[in-house]
């Protein structure tokens, strides 16, 4: 055992040696702009974006000669909190984070705002963060009025069940996303019995969602006509599709979240319209406070949903309106090309 | 040494008293089975409905393919595949991409299906030659293969108009197409295993591989064949997925790993190999499939479903292994 | 006869400096101290000087002490040849519970106690499973696995609503905050305890009685119960052990995460056994492995993602090098003498 420890002594010693004499190439004298971004989105709610890097954000920083730090926290909270204390390693002049565990929030600002680093926070308010977001209740309320149209003209507001899709993980965003649909429809048609609304855990993806929405139909038997409404695109298709797996004589009709799969040519018959918020190119808007940051004008901190620095327009579409939009893996190389405008400009039918 | 020609070689007192250990397995799951079935009957007299036959038969269907491609390593001594569901994933991805490429659909499925037999093939060459324990290099291929498959592919998208969606909807017999695959690949499964000389190899290598080894059968080839068989067992599950769901994702398999091994287990297949009953697989997937519909039926909400599995589980391992020693008096 | 004397007369021969140093990097230790070296050696050329900087270090250690904690106590269980793979989700429990109760104004030491208590009890009923009624200890755990986190879920379901979400209850106790983020200098008081613990228990596996005796019904369980040790008994409160490490883990993380995330731990069984496989225990027999071994492992796989860390490199791409890295270890363990398999 002795001969271990030396040898594996000496070549430790050799290569901490090495590190001393090799000429370092991080932290660099001159202090150029960071940005930096957190992520680990819930994939449900932010797509790609949430799991897998931030192109647009980082094409920006390369055209402001700015350097570029990304870093994820696959969802798992202590590394969230170990990111945080990286950030500050990482002397980045702002921070870009989108948390899928919000209930570390707090225990990473306090880290942050010991530094001094500002944050640009999407979709989940923390006290002392700039938010930039979509008004999700709004989003909500939108698409819940615009399947209740669509349930008046064809059922006469008398759906025989109304789905609705949670992804609890996803806690104040669910809540107004879903809970917001569910107003926008009762808005529409107000005398739908409280019986008949069935919330479930579909977790904002097919795979859960769909045996999920399976099981209520079968316990629900009498029901055949279905309308559906739910945290995302995800949540709503795997309950369409499960009423048209059990077969006979359902009526299922869908509106969705996120727009996740309403563009393109792929789209479920019965997903009737869905609201855009071109999630991947979030970070072309939070290019006004990180420029302003950056010539030292920081904003006034405005860090509530309801009184946001920077508010995304949700673009609601149907179906029909979906159909020349491409799928997000295209939009993203389109608006990489010229970060300055937003996908909302680009592709929202007017 | 003489080389005794493996089709010679009988030992009926042991072939017999597996039967009857296996009949118990399979009378015990039934009857938990029916037990639950009338529970819920009393609960609400209208479980028994064609939707609900529907239901359970669909929740079948991912599970019932891919537990048939365990079961296959299990009883062959290969302990557990831990990447079936990166087989699966891998078939569901090439699907979209070559249907997107216009293949014809027969074609893009044998051709998606033996991608998934290359990723087999890969686990049984460092299971053969690195002689690595399988449950390890599953583990670590899974753990690979689904970064692998992260940065390759974002998302898959299946067209609701192709054959292979119309495929996850439709019925025949008046139960889901997809659920026939299921049930016939289980059968001839249990078939297989029990009557066949190859199968009987099989089960030879995983009950005692060195005698096995003197009888002549080649420990390499059955690895290999074992887990090439299972990855394509994943993908043919991959073909379900992929007719279910529209948007394919990396992450989705994460769903189906423990439901599967715990559908094995509860089916009285010994980790260390040789044995277990295909049969009993089958109630055991029903058995675990009915529970979630059940529990909506019983006003519960869903998340009390892997409670309540992890639980039944353990419970169910240990009965097994309990009855285990007293049959065979340790 | 001859064979013999010629393998004694090797022996004898005085071995060259080279096969000296062969001998040595081959041996268990060798390969996971130079594992080790190579891998910092690696981040030192490519990250440069800041691998070594305080706050990296204080990085480090900060993120592997509670995973090292739990991976010790869980090290009994592998060393008395049962694998415990409910670890992650017996972590999710523990805090929940510990937040359940704390949040709804019990005192925190109760709540504490209150919590190992009831993870023990599943810890019993593991050992139960497996020791009583002779079941497979991969099945049973495996269930406990998905049974602890279908309870975590709807126990923190449960939580008065000013969490931010359902899947996680939201409670900062400044104490417990204040222990787990001190620091001596640089290195976290935390990390300091769980080295303490590896030294201890290197101390306890090859020193005591105790140990030794864990070791033989790990190695060798029917030699064993012929020598006349409690086999049973041993086993069991070895499954105890796991389920304690892996409770206070859980509390652990309430004061460090200021919540008690349902999520917590998952993955966390392939990071603990990886580290300790690559340490020298082994998830299929056990009486093999030693702490140090495992502390080692756990230092590779923290400074390996700390390079991926500070280069930004893609975190997919680390999925697939940690898995080609186990079965780099594994192999080069078979190479020295490990388990092949046939």
């Amino acid at each position: 055992m002795s001969l271990n420890k030396s040898t594996a002594i000496k070549t430790i010693a050799i290569i901490s040696a090495l590190a001393f004499i090799v000429p370092t190439t991080s932290a660099t004298a001159a202090p150029k702009f960071k940005l930096c971004v957190a992520l680990g989105g819930i994939p449900g709610i932010l797509g790609a974006l949430g799991t897998t890097g931030d192109p647009i954000a980082k094409a920006g920083a390369k055209k402001r000669g700015w350097d570029y730090y990304e870093v994820s926290n696959k969802l798992d909270a202590p590394t969230a909190v170990k990111n945080a204390d990286l950030i500050v390693q990482q002397k980045c002049s702002a921070l870009i984070q989108f948390n899928g565990r919000p209930e570390v929030n707090p225990t990473i600002a306090k880290k942050l705002a010991k530094a001094k680093i500002p944050v640009i926070t999407y979709d989940i308010a923390q006290p002392g963060w700039y938010f930039l977001g979509i008004d999700n209740l709004a989003a909500g309320k939108a698409g819940g009025a615009a399947l209740g149209k669509l349930i008046k003209d064809k059922w006469n507001c008398q759906p025989d069940l109304v789905l609705e899709s949670h992804g609890y993980g996803a806690g104040i965003v669910d809540a107004m996303r879903t809970g917001g649909m569910v107003e926008g429809l009762k808005s529409v048609c107000p005398d739908i019995d409280k019986s008949k609304f069935k919330p479930f855990e579909g977790n904002g993806e097919i795979a859960v969602s769909q045996p999920a929405a399976r099981d209520i139909l079968a316990a629900n038997p009498a029901a055949k006509k279905i309308a559906v409404v739910g945290l995302n695109d995800a949540g709503v298709v795997g309950a369409l599709l499960a009423a048209r797996q059990l077969g006979s004589g359902y009526e299922a009709m869908g509106w969705g979240q996120d727009g996740n799969l309403i563009a393109g040519d792929k789209v479920d018959p019965d997903l009737k319209g869905s609201v855009l918020y071109f999630l991947e190119g979030y970070s072309a808007y939070a290019f006004e406070v990180l420029d302003a940051i950056a010539k030292k004008s920081a904003p006034k901190m405005r860090d509530g949903a309801v009184n946001p620095a920077v508010l995304v327009k949700p673009c609601p579409v149907s179906a029909a309106q979906a159909q020349g939009i491409p799928i997000d893996k295209v939009r993203i190389t389109q608006l990489a090309k010229d970060p300055s405008k937003t996908l909302f400009s680009i592709y929202c039918p007017k | 040494m003489t080389h005794l020609s493996s089709s010679r070689f009988k030992v009926p007192s042991l072939r017999k008293s597996a039967d009857s250990e296996y009949l118990a397995t399979i009378l015990i799951l039934l009857v938990v089975w029916i037990f639950l079935v009338v529970i819920s009957v009393i609960n609400r007299s209208d479980f028994l409905s064609r939707a609900t036959l529907s239901a359970v038969t669909f929740n079948m269907c991912i599970i019932g393919i891919l537990a048939i491609g365990q079961g296959f390593v299990v009883i062959s001594g290969g302990i557990l595949d831990l990447s079936i569901t990166v087989s699966m994933l891998i078939t569901s991805f090439m699907i979209v991409v070559f249907y997107d490429l216009g293949w014809n659909t027969p074609l893009l499925i044998i051709v998606s299906l033996l991608c998934a037999g290359v990723f087999g093939l890969f686990n049984s060459i460092l299971v053969v030659w690195l002689r690595i324990n399988p449950l390890i290099v599953t583990l670590a291929t899974g753990f690979a293969g689904g970064g692998l498959l992260l940065i390759v592919f974002d998302r898959g998208l299946v067209d609701p108009k192709s054959s292979i969606a119309d495929f996850g909807t439709s019925y025949l017999f008046g139960l889901p197409t997809a659920w026939w695959p299921m049930a016939l690949l289980t059968i001839g499964a249990h078939f297989f295993f029990k009557y066949s000389r190859v199968g009987r190899h099989f089960l030879a290598v995983g009950g005692n591989p060195l005698s096995s080894k003197a009888m002549g059968i080649s420990l390499k080839r059955t690895r290999v064949a074992t887990f090439v068989g299972s990855s394509i067992f994943g993908g043919i599950a991959g073909i379900v997925f992929a007719g279910f769901t529209p948007e394919i994702r990396p992450n989705a398999g994460e769903y189906y790993t423990l439901p599967v091994i715990a559908a094995v287990v509860l089916a009285g297949f010994s980790l260390a190999g040789g044995r277990g009953s295909f049969l009993a697989l089958f109630i055991s997937v029903g058995f675990l499939s009915t529970i979630p519909t059940a529990l909506v039926f019983f006003g519960l909400q869903s998340i009390w479903q892997t409670f309540i599995q992890g639980f039944i589980l353990i419970i169910a391992v240990s009965i097994d292994a309990y009855r285990i020693v007293k049959v065979r008096g340790r | 006869m001859s064979t013999n004397l010629t393998r004694l007369a090797s022996h004898d021969r005085k071995m060259s400096s080279v096969e000296k140093m062969k001998k040595s990097l081959s041996g268990p230790g060798g390969t996971i101290v130079l594992g080790l070296a190579i891998i910092i050696g690696t981040s030192a050329l490519w990250v440069g000087k800041m691998t070594f900087s305080s706050f990296n270090i204080y990085l480090i250690l900060g993120y592997l002490a509670i995973p090292l904690i739990i991976g010790i106590f869980a090290s009994f269980s592998l060393l008395a040849g049962v694998v415990d793979l409910s670890i992650g989700a017996m972590v999710a429990l523990s805090a929940t519970i510990f937040a359940l109760l704390s949040i709804n104004g019990i005192n925190e030491w109760v709540s504490a106690v209150i919590t190992i208590l009831i993870c023990m009890g599943f810890g019993a009923i593991n050992g139960t499973a497996i020791v009583v009624f002779g079941a497979n200890p991969i099945a049973v755990t495996l269930g406990m696995l998905v049974g602890l986190r279908g309870l975590a879920r709807i126990l923190s379901r449960t939580a008065p609503s000013t969490s931010t979400s359902q899947d996680a209850i939201s409670l900062f106790i400044t104490g417990l905050n204040d222990f787990t983020e001190s620091q001596i200098s640089f290195i976290p008081v935390l990390f300091i305890i769980a080295l303490v613990l590896v030294f201890v228990t290197q101390g306890i596996i090859s020193l005591t009685r105790g140990g030794r005796h864990i070791r033989a019904v790990g190695g060798d369980i029917t030699a064993a119960r012929r020598a006349g040790l409690a086999t049973e008994r041993i086993k069991f409160l070895s499954l105890l052990a796991s389920s304690f490490g892996a409770s206070i883990g859980g509390i652990l993380y309430v004061g460090k995460l200021g919540s008690a995330p349902v999520t917590l731990g998952t993955g966390m069984e392939f990071t603990i056994y990886a580290a300790l496989m690559i340490g020298g225990y082994s998830i299929l027999r056990g009486g093999v492995g030693n702490p140090m071994g495992g502390f080692l492992g756990l230092l590779i796989i923290a400074v390996f993602a700390n390079l991926v860390d500070n280069k930004g490199l893609d975190i997919r791409a680390a999925d697939i090098f940690v898995g080609l890295l186990l079965l780099v270890i594994v192999y080069l363990d078979i190479r020295r003498g490990g388990d092949a398999f046939e």
